[in-house]
């Protein structure tokens, strides 16, 4: 570990590997790095099969850059072989990151050296040795976790030895605490299973929301369409004098309107009065109070009421007509303006017949005609 | 300067087969897989050396995704030409 093979020791290496003399080895060797050192030197990269790619590197003068060959690499990053690239929960703070990379320090060391006792079951102890002045002590404990479950009772026999070893050595035991590690290894994955619980959940939250909304939403719409649509049927008790021009003598009871349903011949002293009463008797639909006011606003104009009271915009001609005298052009009433609202059968309103339509669409010419010269 | 013609060139200096040049290259792969695997670096005097480097994981964002992505630690192989080489290559660019 992190020794440094000198040309010698290679030549060795490469004799035994190959079956061949030192002489030949050390040969091949020479010839070998002579002839991509010249290759280098004239500016050319080199292709080795098994080794890799040594490129010159454009943007430094004099470095080269070597890309080995992927089965060396593979080989090189054995001991990180197993991992692989994790997304991050966006919930994740660098603080618990943190937090995560500080627990496992402590037992760092205990680790390292199970890591190194299965390999070599007989010399344990002198592994364990060296591993304590070697780098091999920073790797990661997520390496140990991924080798621990690997090693049977070897690795269990190497921990032990392990142990006698750090006793031996006389160092604070505090950090090596065996129950502790165990509890460190259990806790994480349930910590992990946590973590990837909750966007599940999130997601099923939000599925049932959405399955929650999709179904009110047009039982909503309906109920609120339904009511501004029957409105002009189903329109019962005005909380506004019904002809507020008149004197209330004038306005004709409620329980005579329901007389006067009953026999049409009902005779009142007010004209207007049996006017309506023979309207409702005609229309159920306008079998209620005959005529309400309403108020012009800034998002209210006589279309929108118009749809309210008759359920189509086109009608709004004769709640203008009906109001003529204070409204002016119909496209510029003032907000706050009170409008009577004529009942349906004054002007002979029926949103489904396509006769009453046009003929609204007619009077609407006829009231623009004067302004629009 | 590809595979072949380093075989080429080699074998013909040493005066034997490519066949014979290739199991060497082969050979030499197969010790550096050895001893890199095992975190030594081997020195080649004129040359350079192999060394190879532990990287720590570390925390990239995606480009695509924008979500943070843990990248686990790795052990790759670098190398670094000699002061000879370098000299090499600079005077040649000159």
């Amino acid at each position: 570990m992190n020794h440094t093979i000198t040309l010698p020791e290679l030549v060795k290496l490469l004799s035994v590997a190959t079956n061949s003399s030192e002489a030949t080895a050390q040969q091949f060797l020479a010839e070998f790095f002579n002839t991509v050192s010249d290759a280098l030197a004239d500016g050319k990269n080199v292709r080795i099969k098994n080794i890799g790619t040594f490129a010159l590197d454009g943007l430094k003068p004099g470095e080269i850059r070597f890309l080995p060959d992927s089965d060396l690499a593979e080989a090189v990053n054995h001991p990180f072989a197993f991992f692989e690239p994790v997304e991050l929960d966006d919930d994740l703070t660098e603080e618990e990151l943190a937090a995560a990379d500080a627990k496992p320090a402590p037992v760092q060391e205990s680790e390292t050296e199970e890591v190194a006792g299965p390999k070599t079951e007989t010399s344990a102890s002198t592994d364990a040795a060296a591993v304590d002045t070697s780098d091999e002590a920073a790797l990661p404990s997520e390496v140990e976790e991924h080798l621990l479950p690997e090693g049977d009772e070897d690795s269990e026999t190497a921990q032990e030895q392990a142990e006698v070893i750090e006793v031996e050595k006389a160092e604070p035991s505090k950090a090596i605490d065996e129950p502790s590690h165990d509890d460190n290894n259990d806790s994480r994955p349930s910590s992990a299973q946590k973590k990837g619980l909750n966007p599940w959940l999130m997601f099923a939250a939000g599925l049932l929301a959405g399955v929650v909304v999709g179904y009110l939403l047009p039982a909503i719409k309906d109920g609120v369409s339904s009511l501004w649509m029957a409105a002009p049927y189903e329109f019962v008790e005005p909380n506004q004098p019904l002809l507020p021009a008149q004197d209330e003598s004038t306005i004709p009871d409620i329980d005579k309107l329901e007389e006067s349903r009953d026999s049409l011949d009902h005779s009142s002293a007010n004209d207007t009065a049996r006017q309506s009463a023979a309207a409702t008797a005609v229309k159920p639909l306008e079998s209620r109070p005959s005529s309400v006011t309403d108020t012009i606003g800034r998002n209210r104009f006589l279309t929108t009421m118009s749809r309210k009271y008759y359920g189509r915009y086109e009608f709004w001609v004769y709640i203008y007509e009906e109001n003529a005298s204070h409204l002016g052009d119909p496209d510029r009433i003032a907000p706050g303006t009170v409008v009577n609202i004529p009942p349906a059968g004054k002007y002979d309103i029926n949103p489904d017949d396509p006769q009453s339509l046009r003929k609204a669409a007619i009077k609407a010419e006829e009231i623009y005609a004067p302004y629009q010269k | 300067m590809d595979n072949k013609t380093i075989v080429g060139t080699i074998a013909k200096k040493m005066g034997r087969e490519s066949r014979d040049i290739n199991a060497l290259i082969e050979g030499l792969a197969q010790v550096l897989k050895e001893r890199c695997g095992e975190l030594d670096s081997v020195a080649i005097p004129g040359f350079g050396t192999f060394e190879p480097v532990k990287e720590d994981e570390k925390i990239v964002p995606d480009l695509v995704t924008h979500k943070r992505i843990m990248m686990p630690p790795a052990i790759t192989l670098n190398f670094k030409p000699s002061t000879l080489l370098r000299k090499r290559i600079n005077e040649n660019d000159r």
